[in-house]
C-alpha cells in the first residue's frame, strides 16, 4: 500500500495543486517503469464577485444584457478580485535503474506555455465600464487600487529529486528558463472620476502606472524577454499505524522573474486632468473636422505619459502546504496555498479520494479563498493499462453545474504513459 | 476489494473522457468576435467660442481701437492694365544692299554704310521711345556672291548702357544666315535717323570680301538681302502719345459675399458708407463714367439700382500720373475718390437694404479725352494702370429683425460606426450668450429622395430652441451687453434621427437673430462672445472592438 501513496515528481510544475495529487495516485501500479511521458492542460476562472455565465458571455462575445449587468453589480463587494489561468504542457522523466551511480535520483524535462490573468477592481469601475458614467453623475466613481495583471510566457525546465525512503525526507528542484512572450501591469493607486451633474465636465484624478511589453510582437512564441523560474519542494511520510500513513509536503512554485527588453513601454498618469470636450477654434469652419479628433487615443496622449525602456515582472509564485492521510483506500488531502503578489487570498482546501478499483478512483472536495469565495472540486482518475493513465479533474465544479451564480470553473486533463 | 477493469469497461471510460474532452473544447469555442453591451454615457464632446471674426470673414473685419467693429467689403470694378494702350507688334523689315561688280582684293569693302529706316507695327500711338522687357531680333542675310562676306550689322537707336546693338559675322559663299538676338533690355530711340520721327528704329550695314580670300572677281552688280523679324516684343516702359481711346467694362456681375448667408429678414445698419477709389498709374489723363451699378439678391430676385447723381452717369476726370524718376517707384499716381453714402444716395434706404449678394455694373474709360496735350509725354510703365474700387465700410452697429441666415454643410456620417452605435438619448448644447443678439436655430438634415435633395428631418428639439440674448444696459450712453445669458437646447438621438442623420448628404443651419428689443443700433464689439458646449447623453452600444 506504501507503493500506492508514493508521489512522483512528474506534475511539480503543473497546473492545478488538487489535480497534481490527483495524478500521482496511480504511480504504485508502475513502479518497475522508468520513464513516463505525460500532456497536460489546465485552466479556470474564478472571481470573488463575477459569476462563470458572465465571464462566459464575455468571453464567448455575446451581447450582454443591461438586466444581467445589473445583476452581477449587485452582488459585487468592496474589493473584487478575478483570475484566470490556461496552461498546458509536455513532461518526460527518468528515473535510473539501481545499478546506476544516479539511482537515488530522478531527472524530469518539461515544456510548459503559461498564461495567467489576475486583477483587482471596485464596484464602481465595474459600473463605469458596463453601466457608464452616467449614473456617477454629480458624484465621483472611486477605482483606487485598481490593478490587473497579465503574463504569458514559456517555461523550459528540467529538474531534480529523490527517490523516497521510508521514513526519510524527500526532496526535489526544477530550474526554468522563460521566454516572456507577453506582459500587462496596470496599478491604480489612485483613480477618481467625477462626472459634473450635467456632463458639462468630467475630472480625472489619477496616480496610475501601466507597464506593457511589446505589443507588436504577442504571438506565441514570441520573445519579448527573458527569466528564470525556481520550483522545489521537500516532504516526509509517517506510518501512524497498519494502513494508517501520513505525508506532509512543502513547496514553493514559480519563484522568479521576467525581465522584459527595452521595447517594452512605462506609462504614467498622475495628474488631475479636467475634460470638458475637444476644444475647437472655429466650428464653422469645416476644416477643422472637429469630430475627427474625438478619440479616446487624444484624450489619452494628455493623460498619459508615456516612455520607452526596459521593464522586470515578478512570476505569481506559490507557496503550499499539503498532508495527505490515507487509509486504505481512502486519502484525505487538506492544505494551504497562497500565490503572492497575484491578488491572491490564502485558500484552503480538503479532499477526498476514494479509490473504487486499483485503477480507478475518484475524488471530491472543497475549498474556501483564492481568487474566489467557496468552491466544490471532483475528479477522476483512471489507470487504462498498458501504461496509460488519464486524469480529469475540476477545482470549480459548481461553474459547470450552476454557472449563474457560482464563481469559478475550472478543469484539468492529463494524459500519462508509462514506460 | 477492488473491482477489476475488463476491456470493455476500459473503453467505456476512455470513451467517457474523450466526451467530456470534447465538451470542454468546444465550450472554448467563441460565438462572435467581440463582446457587447450598453452603457450610459454622460460626457462633454466639443467646446468652442465664437467671436464676430467666426461669423464673418477675416478678411471683411475691421476692429477699431475702441474695439468697434467694421464690415469692409472690396470689390474691383476696373483693373484696366494699361500695357495694352501701346502694343507693339511684331514688324519684319526686307532691305537690299547693292555690292559691287568688278575684281576685289581680300578685306575689300564691297557692300557701302547704308543706313535704313525700321518702322514698328502700332496703332494710334507715337511711340518715341521704349524699353524693352523682352524682345527678339531675328537677322536673316543672303550672301548672294561665291566667296566669305564679313558683315557689320549695327542698330544705332538700340542701346545697352549706352552701347548700340551690334552684330559682327561672316556668311561664307552663296548661303543663308539666320541667328537671333535678345533685345531685353535695351532702350530703344523710336525717332528715327533723324531724331524727329516716331515708331521708327534706324538699321545700318557694311560687308566686306572676307581677308583670308586674296582676289575674288563679282561679275554683275547684285544685293546682299537684309531680312530682319522683330517679334515678342514686351516694354517696361514707353513713351509717346498714346492715343484716345475707349475702354466699356460691363455690364457685369460679381459676387458680394458680405451677405451671402442671408435669406430673409432686415438688417438697418446706423451708417453704411461706399468710396469708389480710383486709381490712376498711367501718364495718361483718364475720365471715369459709371453708368450703373445695381444691388441684386437673387434669392428673392430683387435689384435696385444706386441712386447717385454726383456719381452714376457723371464723368469723373483722373489726370495722368507722374514719373518720380526713382527707379524703385517710378510712378506717383493719381487717386480721387468719391464717397457715396446716405445723404447723397440710396445706399441705405434701399441699395443695401436688398441684402444683395451680387452686384451689377457697367462704365466707360476714355483714356486722353482732351487728345495730344503732353507734346508726346505720355508715359507707361508695364505693370500700370488705372483701377476702380468699390470699397463698402459698415461700422457693425445693426438692428436686425427675424434676420435668417442659413448655411449648408456637406455631411457624411456614413461611415461613422460610432454613431450607429447610439442606442437612444440625446446630445445637448450648452450655450453662454455674450452677443447682443437672439437666434432661433433649427438643423435640417437633406437626404436624395427621387433624386431632389430634400428636408428627411429637423435635429433641435422645439420649441425651445432658441437662443436668449445677452443681457443689455445703457452705459455711455451705449446700449451695451452687461452680462452673458445661459441657455440649452437638446438633439434627441432616437432610431430614426439617428437614421436620418447617417443618410443625410448635407445638412442645413437655418437661425433666426433678432436684436433685443431696445429698437436702438446695437454696436457689435470685438470681445463679444458665444461659447458653447456640446454635451453627450445617450445610451451606447460598447464593444471591446471598437
Amino acid at each position: 500500500m506504501r507503493k500506492l501513496f508514493s508521489i512522483s515528481i512528474l506534475f511539480l510544475s503543473a497546473g492545478l495543486l488538487n489535480a497534481q495529487d490527483m495524478r500521482e495516485c496511480f504511480d504504485a501500479n508502475y513502479s518497475d517503469k522508468r520513464s513516463t511521458f505525460s500532456i497536460n492542460a489546465d485552466a479556470f476562472c474564478n472571481s470573488n464577485s463575477i459569476p462563470v455565465d458572465f465571464v462566459d458571455a464575455l468571453y464567448l462575445g455575446q451581447n450582454i444584457s443591461s438586466g444581467f449587468i445589473n445583476n452581477v453589480a449587485g452582488n459585487l463587494n468592496a474589493e473584487n478580485r478575478i483570475g484566470a489561468e490556461f496552461n498546458y504542457s509536455i513532461h518526460y522523466s527518468y528515473k535510473p535503474d539501481s545499478c546506476s551511480r544516479y539511482s537515488k535520483f530522478e531527472f524530469f524535462f518539461s515544456i510548459q506555455n503559461r498564461t495567467h490573468l489576475d486583477g483587482r477592481f471596485s464596484g464602481d469601475l465595474f459600473n463605469l465600464v458596463f453601466n457608464g458614467n452616467k449614473m456617477f453623475a454629480g458624484q465621483t466613481a472611486n477605482f483606487d487600487n485598481f490593478n490587473l495583471n497579465l503574463l504569458q510566457y514559456q517555461q523550459f525546465q528540467i529538474g531534480i529529486c529523490s527517490k523516497i525512503k521510508a521514513g526519510g525526507i524527500r526532496y526535489g528542484i526544477g530550474l526554468s528558463v522563460l521566454n516572456g512572450q507577453q506582459y500587462q501591469n496596470i496599478l491604480a493607486k489612485k483613480a477618481e472620476l467625477y462626472t459634473s451633474p450635467d456632463g458639462e465636465y468630467i475630472n480625472f484624478n489619477s496616480d496610475i502606472t501601466y507597464k506593457q511589453s511589446n505589443t507588436s510582437n504577442t504571438n506565441l512564441g514570441s520573445s519579448n524577454g527573458a527569466g528564470f523560474g525556481v520550483d522545489a519542494f521537500a516532504e516526509k511520510s509517517f506510518t501512524i499505524r497498519e494502513e494508517l500513513t501520513e505525508k506532509i509536503k512543502f513547496e514553493l512554485k514559480d519563484i522568479g522573474m521576467i525581465w522584459w527588453n527595452k521595447s517594452s513601454r512605462t506609462a504614467v498618469a498622475d495628474s488631475l486632468y479636467h475634460y470638458d470636450g475637444i476644444s475647437v477654434n472655429n466650428i464653422l469652419d469645416p476644416k477643422n473636422s472637429a469630430f475627427s479628433k474625438l478619440n479616446s487615443d487624444s484624450i489619452f496622449n494628455k493623460v498619459v505619459q508615456s516612455n520607452p525602456g526596459k521593464i522586470a515582472s515578478v512570476l505569481p509564485g506559490i507557496i503550499h502546504f499539503n498532508s495527505v492521510t490515507s487509509y486504505k483506500t481512502w486519502q484525505l488531502s487538506k492544505g494551504i496555498r497562497y500565490m503572492y503578489d497575484a491578488n491572491y487570498k490564502l485558500n484552503v482546501y480538503l479532499t477526498g479520494n476514494y479509490f473504487i478499483t486499483k485503477r480507478l478512483m475518484v475524488s471530491l472536495g472543497a475549498a474556501y479563498g483564492g481568487y474566489t469565495v467557496f468552491s466544490v472540486n471532483t475528479g477522476l482518475g483512471a489507470d487504462l493499462g498498458s501504461g496509460f493513465i488519464v486524469h480529469l479533474f475540476s477545482n470549480n465544479i459548481e461553474g459547470f453545474i450552476i454557472p449563474q451564480i457560482a464563481l469559478g470553473q475550472s478543469v484539468s486533463v492529463s494524459i500519462m504513459k508509462h514506460f | 476489494m477492488y473491482l477489476t477493469m475488463t476491456k470493455p469497461l476500459f473503453n467505456s471510460y476512455f470513451l467517457f473522457f474523450l466526451i467530456l474532452t470534447a465538451f470542454a473544447l468546444s465550450s472554448c469555442k467563441k460565438e462572435s468576435d467581440q463582446p457587447s453591451w450598453d452603457v450610459d454615457i454622460l460626457a462633454p464632446l466639443i467646446s468652442s467660442s465664437m467671436t464676430i471674426n467666426n461669423l464673418v470673414s477675416d478678411t471683411l473685419i475691421k476692429i477699431n481701437p475702441d474695439s468697434t467693429v467694421n464690415l469692409v467689403y472690396t470689390s474691383s470694378l476696373i483693373n484696366y492694365s494699361a500695357d495694352s494702350l501701346a502694343q507693339i507688334r511684331d514688324t519684319n523689315l526686307v532691305s537690299g544692299f547693292p555690292i559691287f561688280s568688278g575684281t576685289f582684293p581680300g578685306g575689300y569693302q564691297i557692300v557701302p554704310l547704308t543706313p535704313t529706316v525700321m518702322n514698328f507695327q502700332v496703332s494710334g500711338v507715337v511711340l518715341k521711345k521704349a524699353i524693352l522687357k523682352t524682345e527678339f531680333i531675328n537677322i536673316i542675310m543672303s550672301n548672294p556672291i561665291g566667296c566669305t562676306l564679313i558683315f557689320d550689322y549695327e542698330v544705332p537707336g538700340a542701346t545697352l548702357g549706352g552701347i548700340p546693338f551690334r552684330v559682327f559675322d561672316s556668311i561664307p559663299g552663296n548661303t543663308r544666315y539666320s541667328k537671333t538676338f535678345s533685345l531685353a533690355g535695351y532702350s530703344l530711340d523710336l525717332t528715327g535717323p533723324g531724331g524727329t520721327s516716331s515708331n521708327t528704329m534706324s538699321v545700318s550695314i557694311v560687308a566686306y570680301i572676307s581677308k583670308n580670300v586674296l582676289k575674288y572677281t563679282i561679275p554683275n552688280t547684285t544685293a546682299l538681302i537684309d531680312s530682319n523679324r522683330i517679334y515678342n516684343t514686351q516694354a517696361e516702359y514707353v513713351q509717346g502719345y498714346l492715343g484716345q481711346s475707349t475702354k466699356n467694362i460691363g455690364p457685369q456681375r460679381s459676387a458680394f459675399s458680405l451677405f451671402k448667408s442671408i435669406r430673409s429678414g432686415i438688417l438697418n445698419f446706423s451708417k453704411i458708407n461706399i468710396t469708389l477709389d480710383m486709381d490712376n498709374s498711367v501718364g495718361v489723363d483718364a475720365t471715369i463714367n459709371l453708368l450703373k451699378i445695381s444691388s441684386i439678391n437673387t434669392k428673392t430676385g430683387t435689384t435696385v439700382n444706386l441712386i447717385c447723381p454726383s456719381v452714376i452717369n457723371n464723368s469723373i476726370n483722373v489726370s495722368r500720373a507722374s514719373q518720380t524718376g526713382n527707379p524703385a517707384s517710378p510712378v506717383d499716381s493719381t487717386i480721387k475718390s468719391v464717397v457715396i453714402n446716405s445723404s447723397n444716395s440710396n445706399i441705405s434706404t434701399q441699395f443695401f437694404a436688398n441684402l444683395p449678394n451680387q452686384l451689377a455694373y457697367s462704365l466707360q474709360v476714355l483714356v486722353n479725352p482732351l487728345g495730344n496735350i503732353s507734346g508726346d509725354n505720355d508715359f507707361i510703365y508695364s505693370g500700370h494702370g488705372i483701377n476702380a474700387n468699390l470699397q463698402v465700410n459698415i461700422p457693425l452697429s445693426a438692428l436686425a429683425s427675424n434676420l435668417v441666415l442659413a448655411d449648408t454643410l456637406l455631411l457624411n456620417l456614413s461611415n461613422s460606426k460610432q454613431i450607429q452605435k447610439v442606442n437612444s438619448g440625446s446630445l445637448y448644447l450648452y450655450l453662454t450668450n455674450g452677443l447682443p443678439f437672439n437666434a432661433q436655430v433649427q438643423i435640417y438634415t437633406l437626404n436624395n429622395i427621387n433624386n431632389k435633395l430634400t428636408i428627411t428631418d429637423s435635429l433641435i428639439q422645439t420649441p425651445n430652441n432658441t437662443i436668449l440674448s445677452a443681457n443689455m444696459a445703457y452705459i455711455g450712453n451705449l446700449w451695451k451687453v452687461s452680462s452673458s445669458v445661459n441657455s440649452k437646447l437638446a438633439i434627441p438621438l432616437t432610431k430614426s434621427k439617428i437614421n436620418n442623420l447617417v443618410n443625410a448628404k448635407k445638412v442645413i443651419v437655418l437661425a433666426t437673430f433678432n436684436t433685443p428689443a431696445q429698437n436702438n443700433f446695437i454696436n457689435i464689439y470685438s470681445y463679444y462672445q458665444l461659447d458653447f458646449k456640446l454635451v453627450a447623453d445617450f445610451n451606447y452600444n460598447l464593444s471591446t472592438k471598437n
